[in-house]
């Protein structure tokens, strides 16, 4: 069978009613929480994902697929509406687009980014259906040294990009990457810094992992230094499209920015941050010398969220057909597939075609739905902007115990996403960043043992490890990613 | 200029202590005699090291005064200073809540950790926290039990559902 009849048999899976109604739980439920402030995409994903264990593999993914989308989208409300002084530089779409609502053009920029969402999702996910087949047949001929070059890389170009120390960006990644040590060796059985916790042999559970580093240590940061007073949201009316003027100046940055966003979402650099900086620099330099940049220019919301979610479908490409996650998301989303018993690899697509092309299905109508309930709702997201932060960081908090205890179903569970929370809160005040722990715990295992299997083939020679010329290439890069921050940070110091 | 050495060295000693603890029992770690080359104990000294060795830069740069700034966040005062009450108050509860689950059942103890984190946070209207805490708690207890299948302690809810039952 060709792709795209088991594209079109996913459909059909996927447009079940049953399975539609999942669907659209997902957007609904991956939209409210990504909404909710402090809370990004990874820290959605992770905190949703225990409700999705409760559902059969295929129902689950397709609600994930939702989850997913909708937690991209959700984030882009909050930082356009809720009036921040003294601007977060993280959320690039905020830049413009709270200039845009303060100018009483808050509708045009919701609009604008759930329409470029819509474009970019429609157009990456149709990448990664165009591009996964090839890229699983190649991978399956990819050694283990190959497979250990693509960590080495991922974990270079994680620690150097994300953050604004690179120094603290190796520390968190080498925290994660000793969590991934914990519990009994694949190889050989043997069991490593257990501390004779029988229940560590089985390793640090991602779940536990991902929603104590990001949902509880959020929860314990925020209220170390929260902002009191009145939460300051920035009225917006419901729309329904965008005005012809707007339109023509926002389709030119959703397609760039869809071209930004997918090829670096599907290479391991770093994931979605990099894009939207990217995309947000090349609509400002295009925009020449009168623009309205700085002032509410809606190129500066449209490209970045366009290559904000067309890398969200890039990130797909590594992780399902290379089982290699290159942001926290996807790290989180691979710990859900191997949960509901999918492994992500190139193998996935000869063994579990069904479930793949159901999930990609569920991607193209995970963007319509996005699409169809979002420009409506948009008054809903207001309201829920206006929770009082008490009972939010409240509800957070509880929903992170249920989540926990859901996929650990132990108090001890809960135990570790405290120790691990207060973690989380260390390095968000002392401004490590959090997600090259998540990357750590999850590949370093991966790079343990396809290191070891390269090694045990050579026989111990280490020279194995740079024989092909995939995983020369790769360390090459490995080495750039690492020096050229490093030559751009002295130059900048000089000047 | 810094008169005080940053907090963050008792991040950075956690990072150098865990690194020597994993060096100290890789050694420990039994390899079975096909395993010899390429064992369990490589990976392990790869990453002590790592961590000891990014401890002794990391330490240095404190040292030497510099710092990265905080995490940015919607609901964060750049300006605020920590408050350490509010961080040990919210691990105290949650301890306390993981604690409670299995005597009290989930919802109950839930409930107590929502208001809990409410009232450390600032909410001072003791009928909305009471009234909010129980109807979320619940309502997720009941939709996770009920509707999904999920399991979660009740006590004394799970009794009294049953005898309506």
């Amino acid at each position: 069978m060709g792709s795209l009849d088991l594209l079109l048999d996913g459909f059909a899976s996927a447009l079940s009613a049953q399975n539609l109604l999942f669907a659209v739980i997902g957007v609904l439920l991956g939209t409210l929480v990504g909404v909710l402030p402090g809370i990004g995409p990874a820290m959605t994903v992770a905190l949703l994902l225990p409700i999705t264990f409760t559902v059969p593999p295929a129902a689950a993914l397709i609600m994930f697929a939702g989850i997913y989308y909708g937690g991209m989208y959700g984030g882009s409300t909050t930082s356009i509406l809720l009036n921040t002084p003294g601007e977060s530089a993280s959320i690039v779409t905020a830049l413009e687009g709270n200039k845009m609502a303060r100018a009483g053009r808050g509708a045009q920029a919701l609009a604008t980014a759930a329409l470029g969402s819509f474009v970019a999702g429609t157009i990456g996910t149709l990448l990664l259906s165009l591009v996964a087949v090839p890229v699983a047949t190649w991978a399956s001929s990819l050694t283990s040294a190959d497979y250990f070059a693509l960590t080495a890389l991922a974990f270079c170009t994680v620690a150097a990009m994300l953050g604004t120390s690179p120094l603290r960006g190796v520390a968190s990644l080498s925290v994660g990457l000793y969590l991934g040590l914990v519990g009994i060796d694949k190889i050989t059985g043997q069991s490593r810094f257990a501390m004779g916790i029988d229940e560590l042999n089985r390793g640090v559970p991602v779940v536990i992992a991902a929603v104590g580093l990001f949902a509880v240590g959020e929860s314990i940061y925020v209220a170390s230094r929260l902002r009191h007073g009145p939460v300051n949201v920035i009225p917006v009316g419901t729309t329904w499209g965008l005005p012809k003027a707007d339109l023509k100046r926002s389709w030119k940055p959703w397609l760039r920015g869809t071209f930004i966003g997918f090829p670096i979402g599907a290479v391991p650099a770093g994931g979605a941050d990099v894009t939207t900086f990217l995309s947000y620099a090349t609509e400002k330099k295009l925009a020449g010398k009168n623009n309205e940049f700085g002032k509410g220019a809606i190129e500066g919301v449209a490209g970045p969220e366009a290559a904000n979610n067309a890398a969200a479908a890039g990130v797909l490409v590594p992780l399902l057909t290379l089982g290699l996650p290159t942001s926290a998301t996807a790290a989180v989303m691979l710990a859900a597939f191997t949960s509901y018993g999918i492994q992500p690899g190139p193998l996935l697509f000869d063994t579990k075609p069904e479930l793949v092309w159901a999930l990609i299905a569920s991607l193209y109508l995970g963007n319509v739905l996005l699409l169809v309930l979002n420009l409506p709702l948009a008054g809903i997201w207001v309201k829920l902007l206006r929770v009082p932060r008490p009972y939010l960081y409240g509800g957070i908090l509880l929903c992170a115990s249920l989540g926990a205890f859901a996929s650990s179903q132990s108090a001890a569970g809960l135990l570790v996403l405290v120790v691990i929370g207060a973690l989380g809160f260390a390095m968000r005040r002392y401004g490590w960043p959090v997600a090259p722990a998540v990357l750590g715990l999850i590949l370093g295992p991966v790079a343990e043992e396809n290191l070891r299997k390269a090694l045990q083939i050579s026989q111990g020679d280490p020279g194995a490890l740079v024989s092909s010329t995939f995983s020369k290439v790769m360390f090459a890069l490995a080495l750039l990613a690492v020096i050229v921050p490093l030559i751009l940070r002295a130059r900048r110091r000089r000047s | 200029m810094r008169t005080r050495p940053s907090g963050e060295l008792l991040l950075v000693a956690l990072l150098a202590g865990l690194g020597a603890y994993t060096l100290a029992t890789t050694p420990s770690i039994m390899v079975p005699p096909m395993a010899e080359n390429a064992g369990p104990r490589l990976f392990p000294y790869l990453i002590g090291g790592l961590l000891v060795g990014v401890a002794v830069l990391l330490g240095a740069q404190v040292l030497r005064g510099k710092a990265a700034p905080p995490e940015e966040g919607e609901d964060v005062d750049p300006d605020g200073r920590t408050d350490w009450r509010a961080v040990v108050l919210l691990i105290v509860l949650f301890a306390a809540h993981a604690v409670l689950i299995e005597p009290i059942g989930w919802p109950l103890a839930a409930a107590l950790l929502f208001s809990g984190a409410a009232v450390v946070l600032g909410a001072r209207k003791w009928w909305l926290i009471v009234v909010s805490a129980l109807v979320l708690a619940v309502g997720l207890w009941a939709v996770f039990v009920f509707g999904l299948g999920a399991y979660l302690p009740g006590g004394p809810l799970q009794g009294l559902v049953h005898g309506l039952a």
